[in-house]
């Protein structure tokens, strides 16, 4: 089926997406109930767990049936909603997930974008003025800002900022009890976001900055940007139409990628500030052994990263007029 | 025996290149600081770092004694730096051997023999790339459970696809030489192919990959510690995080949380100080530009 | 006057390996409505001159010495605003078209018209107009004004180049080895179609190529090339059929005929010499089959001899 253009291209990337999902699926599937150290068999080998209970569980979990069988219910369940039972707050782990949704989205939101804007403006200015000093200082300045673990800096900046200065609050989305809406609620809440976003941004600029930087090195050694010049075009229009639309592409492509690392960082700002966000539950299960719960974040993040990985390609397909008109020739 | 003392001679002037670099020199250093300490940990700490007990030491900032204050079990925290170092760089690079070992085998087999094989390995790789690297990590040591060689493989598993795209790529262009094509014509064997004549010349690249991984690894040790899932066994920088932060006190006790901090930073800068070296010194044309 | 006068033009790359004395005190003049072709072996000196025509020289390069005088004026001494001004609209180049000369996410009627609304106040339907005409000038259907760059081919990525070139009517246009790496066929069309624009434009050109059988069909005149200075300056006429520089009658004699008796082909033994370090005296000596003892010692001037301009001992 040889689809021209972009329609092709996007029926390709959707198919693919869903492959992956059911893989990332079977491998869920199969961490937590196959490898050695399955939390499922675990409790068989609890002593504290009666012959009653464990009866109870295998009738559950359905772990006297045959594997392909555990694995026909996982699914069924799974197209359910069913994520299972969280231990630690006793109710369906979907919801929990649910409630904190909003939370991490408001994070992730505003981080990422002020760490792509930046990250990108910066890295087109040292990109085009490479080999200057004000470049090997963006340089250096990105390397550094992109070797420092979001959790570390996180710290360091709760230290300073919340502790020694008490200029904002040491965590939490807004202060408890406080009974503030609508602006003055926004307000709070713009205050306790307002470390959490730096300790992500940081990591995340370093690595825009690096990667828009080489892909305009890149660009720039292109003819097509001597031609502009042989034209006699200002050097603001080649700037823009001919080097940044350029290099901004495969910086689109591996957005896609980085989101993995955005969700790095999410996990270690929500847990180090106490953010109610899904990353924070991360943490709890972890601490809490609550399986169930870790294996649903598990998946939620995973699908998300997919998903959005989607997105940005048929945004990516949709731009790059070699994908989007096709070869007619 | 000629090769290979031709190979140690490009290995040793690779390595002086590296020195010519500013952040060459810089990388080097906090290597070799990092090693030393780690080596000689046992001549550089004062107390016994597992030493507890004690109550009256307790969260007391640094003073002659403890030259970096004591934690919350009255732990001496200089010396629990000191001998942490030994976990992050036997870690570091532990998961660096066994990613380059996996990825380039992949790489150079699905660089080298192409078509279905390549399909299906980069089809493995990509899966792999796609997954969310820390959630894959946290979820896999919970369930392994905590120990160092868990955590070595948890952090291979999650860098191994980068290096194998990367290596697959350079061996794609190198296939595509002419001498690979001559060795052809001789009638080598394929495997004489892969590790006679691509493999010396992707090494560079996977050394390049290497020290990328070991900053990987020394990041995943220390947040999957901070996380609470370190090997309670050993004491590492993201172990001291870890209690630091579980303790309630962190705030108030920034002997505690720093020095570990300022480690893990200074380590992954130096590797990452290192790795760009190394990228720019494998460039062509590197020696030509500085008039070497 | 003539259009283009270039004066003993210097231009050298001061590199840590050494200074590299790319093109070494050449001269030469383009007429109005002349087509000169530049010829010469690859490293020689042609594109880094033409380079320095557009003032595109970039350190570690730099002219150190001479006059390019265009229409009066030494460019060579003009700012860097005005300098871009006369890019396009009073100087335009072609370049070679196996370089990614077209930028990949722009349409070709945007790369036209761009150049237009730079130098001339039209409007922009009346550039995109224009853009469309010169498509059709260069035997492109106007309607592909909004196809983009890898939806042609190598020859037709050429003719937009062309396009683009000539589209704000240019006084001279230089065209950097433009049929090089295009298959015979095609170099023919796009030969046709440059002496058909030449026609109809009444447009100089400087014609670069290592090509002489392409010259031959495009040039009233040529000049040689070698290791960064003019060797030979003459019509195509008289270069072709009586050479006068040893390297000339090499060059003219290493090119297969088809009319004419069969006879063995001559390559030039050696090699060019780098040019951080050229040879003493003239610079061909080494590969020379008539060299003297004083071409060694001293450079020979280029001088008139004839209806045409030589540099070398044994003419002179």
């Amino acid at each position: 089926m040889a689809l021209r253009g972009f329609a092709g291209f996007a029926i390709r990337k959707v198919l693919g997406a869903i492959t992956t999902i059911f893989a990332i699926i079977c491998l869920n599937f199969f961490i937590f109930r196959m490898l050695p150290g399955d939390p499922v068999r675990m409790m068989y080998r609890d002593p504290r767990v009666s012959a009653e209970q464990m009866q109870l569980m295998t009738e559950k979990f359905g772990l006297d049936k045959p594997l392909w069988e555990q694995f026909l219910s996982y699914l069924r369940e799974l197209f359910q909603g069913n994520l299972g039972m969280s231990f630690w707050q006793k109710r369906a782990v979907l919801e929990v997930i649910a409630d904190r949704i909003p939370q991490t989205l408001l994070l992730v939101v505003v981080a990422l974008a002020i760490a792509v804007v930046l990250g990108i403006l910066l890295g087109a200015i040292a990109g085009w003025k490479s080999g200057t000093r004000l470049d090997s200082f963006i340089l250096t300045a990105s390397l550094t800002m992109y070797s420092i673990p979001a959790f570390a800096l996180g710290i360091i900046l709760m230290l300073v900022f919340a502790f020694q200065l008490s200029i904002f609050p040491l965590g939490g989305i807004s202060t408890p009890a406080s009974g503030l809406i609508g602006f003055g609620y926004w307000k709070d809440v713009l205050w306790h976001i307002f470390l959490p976003v730096i300790s992500i941004v940081f990591w995340y600029i370093g690595e825009y900055v690096l990667l828009t930087r080489s892909s305009m090195m890149d660009v720039l050694d292109q003819d097509y940007i001597v031609m502009a010049r042989a034209k006699g075009l200002k050097e603001s229009a080649i700037l823009r139409n001919h080097a940044l639309r350029n290099a901004l592409l495969p910086v689109i492509t591996i957005t896609g990628v980085n989101l993995g690392f955005a969700v790095a960082g999410i996990i270690e700002v929500e847990t180090v500030f106490s953010w109610p966000g899904i990353g924070r539950l991360v943490y709890d299960a972890v601490m809490k052994r609550d399986y169930p719960l870790l294996q649903g974040t598990f998946l939620v993040f995973a699908v998300a990263v997919v998903l959005a990985n989607l997105v940005i390609d048929l945004i990516y397909g949709y731009i790059d007029p070699r994908i989007k008109v096709g070869k007619t020739e | 025996m000629r090769t290979v003392r031709r190979r140690l001679a490009e290995a040793r002037k690779f390595f002086q290149l590296l020195l010519t670099h500013r952040m060459g020199v810089m990388g080097l250093s906090v290597f070799a600081l990092f090693a030393i300490i780690a080596l000689f940990a046992p001549f550089l700490h004062t107390v016994d770092p597992s030493r507890t007990g004690v109550v009256e030491n307790i969260l007391i900032p640094p003073n002659s004694q403890f030259w970096l204050g004591t934690d919350d079990l009255g732990r001496d925290i200089w010396s629990q730096v000191i001998y942490s170092s030994r976990i992050s760089l036997l870690i570091g690079f532990l998961a660096a051997a066994l990613t380059i070992f996996v990825g380039s085998l992949v790489g150079l087999v699905a660089g080298f023999y192409g078509g279905k094989i390549e399909e299906v390995l980069m089809r493995v790789t990509d899966f792999f790339m796609m997954l969310p690297q820390l959630p894959l990590m946290i979820v896999l040591a919970a369930v392994l459970g905590p120990n160092i060689w868990n955590i070595i493989f948890v952090v291979s598993i999650v860098s191994w696809p980068a290096a194998a795209r990367v290596i697959r790529s350079q061996v794609l262009s190198l296939k595509e030489r002419a001498f690979v094509e001559a060795s052809r014509c001789i009638g080598a064997s394929d495997s004489s192919l892969i590790f006679g004549e691509i493999m010396p010349n992707v090494v560079p690249l996977m050394f390049a990959e290497a020290v990328l991984v070991v900053t990987e690894a020394v990041y995943a040790e220390a947040i999957l510690s901070f996380l609470g899932l370190g090997d309670p066994t050993t004491i590492s920088w993201g172990m001291m995080l870890h209690f630091a932060f579980e303790s309630g006190v962190m705030v108030k006790a920034s002997w505690w949380v720093v020095p570990p901090i300022v480690a893990i930073i200074v380590l992954i800068l130096g590797f990452t100080f290192l790795g760009t070296a190394v990228s720019d010194v494998l460039k062509p044309g590197y020696k030509e530009a500085r008039g070497l | 006057m003539a259009l283009l006068e270039i004066e003993n033009l210097k231009i050298y790359y001061f590199t840590r390996a050494g200074t590299v004395k790319a093109v070494d005190d050449v001269s030469f003049t383009v007429d109005k409505g002349e087509a000169l072709g530049l010829i010469g072996e690859s490293g020689c000196g042609k594109t880094t001159m033409v380079f320095a025509i557009m003032k595109f020289v970039t350190p570690p390069g730099r002219i150190v010495g001479g006059k390019i005088i265009f229409e009066g004026r030494d460019i060579i001494t003009i700012g860097a605003e005005e300098m871009r001004r006369l890019r396009g609209s009073g100087i335009a180049m072609v370049f070679q078209s196996a370089q990614n000369v077209l930028n990949p996410v722009m349409t070709v009627g945007k790369q036209i018209a761009e150049g237009i609304l730079e130098h001339e106040s039209i409007t922009k339907e009346e550039a995109w107009e224009r853009a469309g005409r010169q498509l059709e000038l260069v035997g492109i259907s106007g309607e592909r004004i909004k196809s983009y760059p890898h939806e042609f081919s190598g020859g037709m990525k050429q003719r937009v180049m062309i396009a683009i070139a000539t589209a704000c009517n240019p006084r001279l246009l230089i065209l950097d080895e433009p049929v090089t790496g295009l298959d015979v066929i095609v170099q023919r069309q796009l030969l046709a179609l440059m002496n058909d624009l030449r026609e109809k434009l009444h447009l100089p050109i400087i014609f670069i190529t290592h090509d002489l059988s392409v010259v031959a069909e495009t040039c009233d005149q040529v000049a040689v090339m070698y290791a960064g200075k003019i060797v030979e300056q003459a019509s195509t006429v008289s270069l072709y059929k009586d050479p006068a520089h040893p390297y000339s009658q090499a060059l003219i004699k290493s090119y297969p005929s088809i009319k004419g008796e069969k006879r063995e082909l001559r390559s030039i033994p050696g090699s060019p010499p780098a040019l951080a370090n050229p040879p003493t005296g003239c610079r061909f000596h080494p590969r020379c089959p008539c060299v003297m003892d004083i071409c060694r010692e001293e450079e020979p001037i280029f001088k008139r001899k004839g209806g045409r301009l030589v540099a070398c001992h044994l003419v002179n």
